[in-house]
């Protein structure tokens, strides 16, 4: 009981806004390259459901030019629109620094929400390489991993796909990832059967 | 041979604080509680003696008792030989002596240990559980049984148990006194003071058992603790408990694209639900907070 009432008044979540809680991602990033345990975050996407009454998803890639060529300090994160086997789209962003991918994808997921399409986008996605360091040196492997942010949970799982078939996922390294990205003070959902998977990621 | 060394964590400080603290409640809640009884002129030398001696038969015997109930088969290094040295290799490893090992025909997964001291000890497995892990895992786990041998967590929880056998005794005894007379009927404070020492007695005994099921999940985090140190592995313990839980199956199948009502960003955040939940009446702790110490560990070194 008294865990509880503590963990009300801790909780992370807590005020935090959705930059707060992506930037998160950004402070535990830069530990784990440190320690050989995640690398080479350079692309995310923003997944959305297309929608031809939006007059902004419908001029997108002029959009996001705008969002993300023009005006002071813009990022100049490439990227392309791509659909994927779902009827799904996908915004995918590469940059080789993983504070202004971050910043990208902010901005774009805030440009498409304050145009009228928030209620389109599904979730930010980004793509990771995984060291799996359990047992010190002998079973090291690394796997590309994802981690999703979902604006309603305010917060990120993991996500590792075995195939692109509905249900194939590697349940044990997306909560070992989990883990150690909440070790590391990334927001976590810590419900486990919100991490709903998105099959096909074309990146 | 296993050749591991056996790694020294730190002390988990709050943990151990936690369980003095719990032992040291436990001895005020009895103290206070025997001076109420003897106030109250209740005879409870007989009770005591008859609870020790049946508490004291089953401490000694209990190894043999629980292989019995369970239908445990004794193994050697020659009927099974790859379990055996798994259990041999780590109690090498942490210098306590080699226990006895038993396995179960059940599909159930599970392991224990039992036994009155690291002598009289037994680590037993269920052939479920053997099936469903890997070699580190069921290394892992065998390593957290030992930890309750070499931590002689059946001594402490026995002892803390026979403060509440007592207590469940006193309760029934009075019970039946209030219902047939007896014991109030020579009492100068009449049945509304045994009344009284019947519910301060259930009180008791409801404090006493929180207090016990608190200590016992005390010695689950304190022998996965320990566990950590006999295989070095606290990683493989957290897997084995993940795959024992079936926590990994809440993980869903479905497309996240199916969701419709994932994609606002107008729904209230969950930040507060189902979090930091811990029943105190459970006799161990959550998996998901047993499997966040662990993974901690990790960086403990």
């Amino acid at each position: 009981m008294i865990n509880k009432i503590l963990h009300i008044f801790k909780s992370p979540r807590k005020n935090l806004n959705d930059w707060d809680v992506l930037f998160t991602l950004d402070k535990a990033c830069r530990e784990l390259y440190d320690r050989g345990e995640i690398s080479a975050a350079r692309k995310a996407g923003v997944i959305f459901h297309p929608d031809d009454k939006n007059l902004y998803l419908s001029n997108l890639q002029k959009e996001l030019n705008a969002a993300l060529y023009t005006g002071e300090g813009s990022t100049k994160t490439s990227f392309s629109i791509l659909d994927d086997s779902h009827s799904t789209k996908w915004i995918v962003l590469e940059d080789g620094k993983f504070y202004d991918l971050l910043s990208s994808v902010f901005t774009v997921g805030n440009a498409i929400n304050s145009n009228g399409g928030g209620e389109n986008i599904i979730g930010l996605v980004f793509e990771f390489f995984f060291t799996d360091k359990r047992n010190s040196q002998e079973n090291t492997e690394t796997t590309k991993v994802y981690l999703i942010y979902r604006y309603d949970l305010k917060a990120f799982y993991p996500f590792v796909p075995t195939g692109d078939t509905k249900g194939e996922r590697n349940r044990i390294i997306e909560n070992r990832l989990g883990s150690a990205l909440k070790n590391y003070g990334v927001i976590i959902e810590p419900r486990l059967e919100k991490w709903l998977g998105l099959w096909g990621i074309p990146f | 041979m296993d050749s591991n060394p056996v790694t020294k964590f730190h002390k988990d400080k709050s943990l151990i604080l936690r369980m003095y603290f719990t032992i040291f409640m436990l001895g005020v809640l009895y103290g206070i509680f025997s001076l109420f009884l003897l106030a109250s002129g209740v005879p409870i030398t007989f009770i005591v003696l008859i609870v020790g001696v049946m508490m004291l038969f089953q401490y000694y015997t209990s190894d043999k008792l629980v292989l019995k109930s369970t239908g445990a088969k004794i193994i050697n290094e020659n009927s099974d030989p790859a379990l055996f040295n798994i259990v041999r290799n780590l109690a090498n490893n942490y210098s306590m002596p080699m226990p006895k090992v038993a396995v179960i025909e059940s599909n159930v997964p599970n392991a224990f240990a039992t036994g009155r001291n690291p002598d009289n000890s037994v680590v037993a497995i269920t052939t479920g559980i053997r099936e469903r892990l890997t070699e580190l895992e069921l290394r892992a786990v065998i390593g957290h049984e030992l930890a309750h041998v070499a931590n002689q967590d059946m001594k402490v929880l026995a002892i803390a148990n026979f403060l509440t056998t007592i207590t469940s005794f006193l309760m029934t005894m009075f019970f039946w006194n209030m219902m047939f007379g007896g014991m109030g009927r020579n009492r100068n404070n009449g049945s509304s003071g045994i009344m009284i020492v019947y519910l301060v007695t259930i009180i008791v005994y409801f404090i006493g058992q929180l207090l016990v099921l608190s200590l016992t999940r005390h010695r689950e985090y304190g022998a996965d603790h320990t566990g950590a140190e006999i295989t070095g592995d606290p990683e493989s313990l957290a897997s084995a408990l993940e795959k024992i839980s079936g926590s990994l199956a809440r993980i869903p199948d479905q497309d996240l694209r199916k969701l419709q009502t994932a994609n606002a960003f107008l729904i209230i955040p969950s930040a507060l639900k189902g979090e930091g939940s811990m029943n105190l009446f459970s006799t161990h702790p959550p998996v998901e907070e047993r499997v966040k110490r662990l993974r901690n560990l990790k960086h403990r070194f």
